[in-house]
C-alpha cells in the first residue's frame, strides 16, 4: 500500500471519485493569492462606487437615468457579510479528527462550523443571484438603455465571490502544510 | 557604496512620481488627483502595523505560517489601498471632474511613489537582518 493510499483511508472519504487536494502553495503564492484577493474586492466595490456616481451624474442631465437606491446597496453588502462569515471559520473544525485544534476532535463544533460555513456561501450566492435579478428587472425588461449600473453590480459580486474564493484557498493551503509537518 | 547609489536612484524616482501628480494638478488648475498620493502613502501602512502582529507561538509550532490571519489581512488592506489609487482617478476621469490626460499622469506618478516606497522598505529590511 503506497503512502497516499494509507493518507487516504485515514481521511474517511464520503464520495466514491476522491475531490482533489488543495494546491500545496510556497509561501510567495500564498501571499500572492492574500494581494489577488484583496484587490479584487477592491476592484469589484470600485465598480459598484462608479455606477453610483456614475449614475448621479447623468441624472443631473437627464431626469429619466434611474439611480442607485438602496436595492442596489444590498446585494454588495451581503456578499460582504459571507465573504466575512466565510473567512471567520476556523478551518481545522470543518474536518474532523484533527486533534491540534482546541475543540477540534470532530462533534459538534464540526458541524456547527459546517453550519456557518453554508450559511455564508449561501449569503455570497444570494448576493450574486439579487445582483441578477437586478439587471433583469431594473434595466433589461424595461429596455432601459443604462445597463451599464447593472453589470457593475454583477461584476462586484463576481469579483467578491472570487476574492472569498483565493483567499479561501490561500489560507487553507497554509493550515494544509503546518498539519503536514506534523504527520 | 551600492546603498548610496540605490538611495539616490530612488530618490529621484520619487521626485518624478511627485511632479507627475502635482502637474497632473497644476495643468488644469484643478487639484482633485492629489488625493491619490494619500492613497499611495498609506498602503504599505497596514503592513507594516500588523507584521508585528505574527504569533507569538512561532518558536513551538516550528514554521512561522501557521498563525499569521492579522498578516494577512494586513495584506488584504494593503492591496485594497493600492487598488483604490489606481481606481480614484479613473472614476474622477469617469464623471469628467478631471481630464483624462491628468488621470493618466496621477495614476503613473502615484505608482512611482509606490514603488518607491517598496524598493526602499525592501532594501531597509534587508539591512536589517544583518
Amino acid at each position: 500500500m503506497s503512502h497516499s493510499q494509507l493518507f487516504d483511508n485515514e481521511r474517511q472519504r464520503v464520495c466514491l471519485i476522491p475531490i482533489p487536494a488543495l494546491p500545496h502553495l510556497t509561501e510567495k503564492k500564498r501571499e500572492a493569492g492574500v494581494y489577488i484577493s484583496g484587490g479584487l474586492f477592491a476592484i469589484g466595490w470600485w465598480f459598484f462606487i462608479d455606477a453610483v456616481v456614475y449614475s448621479n451624474y447623468l441624472k443631473s442631465d437627464d431626469d429619466s437615468v434611474p439611480v442607485m437606491n438602496f436595492e442596489d446597496w444590498i446585494c454588495g453588502i451581503l456578499s460582504t457579510i459571507g465573504m466575512i462569515i466565510i473567512n471567520l471559520i476556523n478551518k481545522s473544525n470543518l474536518t474532523p479528527g484533527n486533534f491540534y485544534g482546541p475543540y477540534g476532535y470532530g462533534g459538534e463544533v464540526n458541524m456547527y462550523a459546517r453550519l456557518f460555513l453554508f450559511v455564508g456561501f449561501a449569503a455570497l450566492a444570494g448576493g450574486l443571484a439579487g445582483s441578477f435579478t437586478i439587471l433583469i428587472l431594473k434595466y433589461i425588461v424595461i429596455e432601459s438603455p443604462h445597463t451599464y449600473f447593472g453589470i457593475a453590480l454583477i461584476i462586484q459580486n463576481l469579483s467578491i465571490m472570487f476574492s472569498t474564493f483565493i483567499l479561501w484557498i490561500a489560507q487553507s493551503a497554509d493550515d494544509e502544510s503546518g498539519y503536514r509537518n506534523y504527520l | 557604496m551600492a546603498g548610496l547609489k540605490r538611495i539616490i536612484g530612488l530618490s529621484f524616482i520619487l521626485a518624478w512620481g511627485f511632479l507627475l501628480v502635482i502637474l497632473s494638478g497644476a495643468l488644469y488648475q484643478n487639484w482633485w488627483p492629489l488625493f491619490v498620493v494619500a492613497t499611495f502613502v498609506l498602503a504599505p501602512l497596514p503592513n507594516f502595523i500588523f507584521s508585528k502582529c505574527a504569533s507569538g507561538d512561532d518558536l513551538y509550532y516550528f514554521n512561522e505560517q501557521s498563525n499569521n490571519g492579522p498578516k494577512d489581512f494586513g495584506k488584504f488592506l494593503t492591496s485594497i489601498l493600492v487598488v483604490s489609487g489606481i481606481a480614484l482617478p479613473i472614476i474622477l476621469a469617469h464623471i469628467e471632474v478631471i481630464e483624462f490626460a491628468a488621470m493618466l499622469m496621477s495614476v503613473s506618478g502615484g505608482f512611482l511613489v509606490y514603488f518607491t516606497i517598496l524598493a526602499y522598505s525592501y532594501f531597509f529590511s534587508e539591512e536589517n537582518e544583518y
